[in-house]
């Protein structure tokens, strides 16, 4: 095998395999980012509306009826975005899954000192500090856990291996196939592109769901909820730009190839 | 609103499979100016030591860009917009959590960060602007120094003896004053001379009073430093550091300036013998003198989601510690008078503050405090000046900048 052929197949084994690993990612980052929003959001909510125990002297922080919290908080993993992926905490312990773990201290404490989200279960999950109803204290936490969005195990075998046969035969001398590589490199962008659109889509379309299920009853207390934005075009140039190396660098290599450089 | 910009993107890209997420530090949106750099610095420090785990990172905000950051430094310039911008927090729910009590500050400082009954800032130092003049170049012009009842007449006998060619080559290289042409510096001038460029605080606007006959005869006053007598270096651009450079240097004999040269004048008048003296700025003849009042304080936005933190820190950086380090740095007075007076008397051997002291007297919070358009306002102002300074019609130039100043306060 030439240089220029071994180029030309790493390249498009590389392309093939950075492209389904980008579009893998992408995937992973949506559901981080629509988890951790709707942590935020329920956050929010549960402050607005879960009230404090009655006769509690108001101007210093008080924490919940944790009666109410519960009921809240149960009522909220029935909307279809969050069911079973949302577990509310008060202080260590679990709310909404008897079953669920509870927090450690230490990880209640960094919240609590930190005020800050936390990724857990090796970023499968993310937990948002729960405040007192004045946003000062944090006495418990809200967790949601990332969801699998859109089916990509098809993608991540099938690209890379359509990739690599079109480039070994696109490293053959005079670019054979090259027209055919750059073609399937396109479709495989435009696949995964249009699959992240797809996620996109589909994750707008459960947080519309979402916010008119939390907004119904409680519009006034929740005031403006932001709409779901979610950056394409960034992701959408990296996966182009990755699903296009092996050609490029197939194309590259016919071009500059010296005219005696043939199969040995 | 969720937004996966390009850098997280790439960095997701690089840190795929790594550890969970590192947590975000407390983001403190400030100036990058070097008082700013100093005062916080050490209180910050201080606060780290007691909140082991946090990060504090400070970021420096560009005029005009959208402020970010769980704390924001904000000033007489920017308050107002800043509010406008960003829906700050009221801070009076927190004050007695965090142990500020406000009677114990400034009454001129802390009604800048009030709105209503709610606090939306809580003020750390301010400086009245005053006259800097250097006295090796007013001895060697056999000039007596200026003082508290100087007039313009007097301010333009001085500087025109001050402007001079030194060393013979047919060049001015030293000259009796500075010319900057912002709103920052002049409009202290301006109201020294009875003029202003706004009229009415609820409902501000320009026409009436920037058109007005005296405001007219104050800006032809000032750009005539440079178009009439001569006494400034002609320029379209000023900068307070440019002005120090030049003062220092005894290329200018005096400067408008605030608390923040102390330190440095200090450390040349230790180290090298440099002799500077202050003033109150002088006012034209049959209007009491004025001056416009800079503050600095700490806001913090509703939006962050570490409210308690970013409070605390907010305090930690106004307290009394705070206010202690900070009259003992010099960059501005303490907002604090007890801690201001208690360093005053134990350090001011150059016996500046009582210029200081005595100018707030005659001091008030610039415009930028209370109008939420200012910083638009201030760059048409700057625009005015300039034309003004070149040679252009003042009483048109400033006509039209009142129309153009009126449509941009009255737009929604």
């Amino acid at each position: 095998m030439t240089r220029r052929r071994a180029l030309v197949l790493v390249s498009g084994v590389l392309g093939g395999i950075l492209t389904s690993a980008a579009s893998r990612l992408m995937s992973v980052e949506y559901g981080k980012a629509f988890a951790l929003q709707s942590a935020l959001v329920i956050s929010d909510y549960l402050v607005a509306v879960a009230p404090s125990p009655s006769g509690a002297a108001s101007g210093r922080s008080v924490g919940y009826d944790v009666g109410q919290l519960l009921a809240h908080a149960r009522a909220l993993d029935l909307l279809p975005p969050w069911t079973s992926r949302l577990e509310v905490y008060h202080g260590t312990a679990p709310l909404v899954h008897s079953t669920a773990t509870p927090l450690t201290p230490e990880q209640f404490g960094r919240i609590r000192s930190l005020e800050t989200t936390e990724w857990r279960a090796g970023n499968r999950a993310v937990l948002v500090p729960l405040t007192d109803r004045e946003r000062w204290d944090v006495l418990g936490a809200v967790e949601v856990v990332v969801a699998a969005v859109g089916p990509g195990w098809w993608l991540g075998m099938l690209g890379p291996a359509f990739l690599s046969a079109l480039a070994w035969f696109a490293g053959l001398p005079r670019g054979t196939g090259l027209g055919a590589y750059w073609s399937a490199a396109l479709a495989l962008a435009g696949i995964s592109i249009w699959r992240m659109w797809a996620i996109v889509a589909a994750l707008e379309a459960s947080w519309t769901e979402a916010m008119h299920g939390l907004k119904e009853g409680h519009a006034v207390a929740l005031g403006t909820i932001p709409p779901l934005h979610l950056e394409t075009t960034t992701w959408a140039v990296v996966l182009l730009g990755l699903a296009l190396l092996g050609p490029l660098a197939a194309t590259g290599a016919a071009v500059l190839a010296p005219p005696a450089d043939s199969e040995s | 609103m969720i937004s996966i910009d390009t850098r997280a993107v790439l960095f997701a890209l690089f840190a795929w499979g790594c550890a969970a997420d590192a947590t975000p530090p407390l983001r403190v949106a400030t100036s990058p100016l070097p008082a700013d750099r100093a005062i916080e610095t050490a209180r910050i420090e201080a606060f780290s030591r007691e909140h082991p785990d946090l990060v504090i990172e400070r970021i420096s905000i560009p005029r005009g860009s959208e402020p970010g950051g769980d704390l924001l430094r904000v000033d007489e310039t920017t308050f107002a917009a800043v509010r406008d911008r960003v829906l700050l927090l009221d801070l009076t729910p927190y004050l007695e959590r965090v142990e500020i009590n406000l009677a114990t500050y400034d009454s001129s400082v802390t009604p800048a960060f009030r709105r209503g009954r709610g606090v939306y800032a809580l003020p750390r130092g301010y400086s009245p602007l005053v006259l800097a003049f250097n006295q090796a170049l007013f001895d060697s012009a056999g000039i007596e120094y200026p003082s508290g009842d100087w007039t313009w007449d007097d301010f333009l006998a001085a500087a025109a003896i001050l402007t001079r060619d030194s060393d013979g080559d047919g060049t001015l290289d030293q000259w009796g004053t500075y010319f900057d042409p912002r709103p920052a510096i002049w409009l202290a001038w301006i109201w020294s001379g009875g003029g202003d460029v706004l009229c009415a605080r609820d409902a501000p606007r320009a026409s009436g009073c920037l058109d007005s006959r005296t405001t007219l005869a104050a800006v032809r006053w000032y750009a005539g430093w440079v178009s009439e007598q001569r006494i400034a270096r002609p320029q379209t651009a000023g900068s307070e550091s440019e002005a120090l450079r030049r003062f220092v240097a005894g290329r200018v004999a005096m400067i408008t300036a605030d608390h923040s040269v102390v330190p440095v004048l200090r450390d040349l008048a230790a180290r090298g013998g440099f002799r500077f003296g202050f003033a109150e700025l002088p006012h034209r003849d049959g209007f009491a003198p004025r001056t416009t009042l800079r503050v600095s304080a700490y806001a913090v936005p509703s939006a962050t989601r570490r409210r308690k933190l970013a409070v605390q820190l907010a305090a930690a950086l106004v307290d009394s510690a705070a206010q202690e380090s900070n009259a003992s740095l010099g960059y501005e007075l303490s907002a604090a008078p007890r801690a201001q007076r208690e360093r005053a008397a134990k350090s001011d051997s150059l016996g500046c503050e009582d210029v200081f002291i005595t100018a707030l007297a005659h001091a008030r919070l610039p415009w930028g405090v209370s109008v939420q358009r200012w910083p638009l306002v201030d760059a048409l102002l700057e625009r005015m000046m300039v034309r003004v300074a070149a040679g252009g019609a003042a009483d048109e130039v400033l006509r039209e900048t009142a129309r153009t100043v009126d449509r941009v306060l009255a737009e929604p």
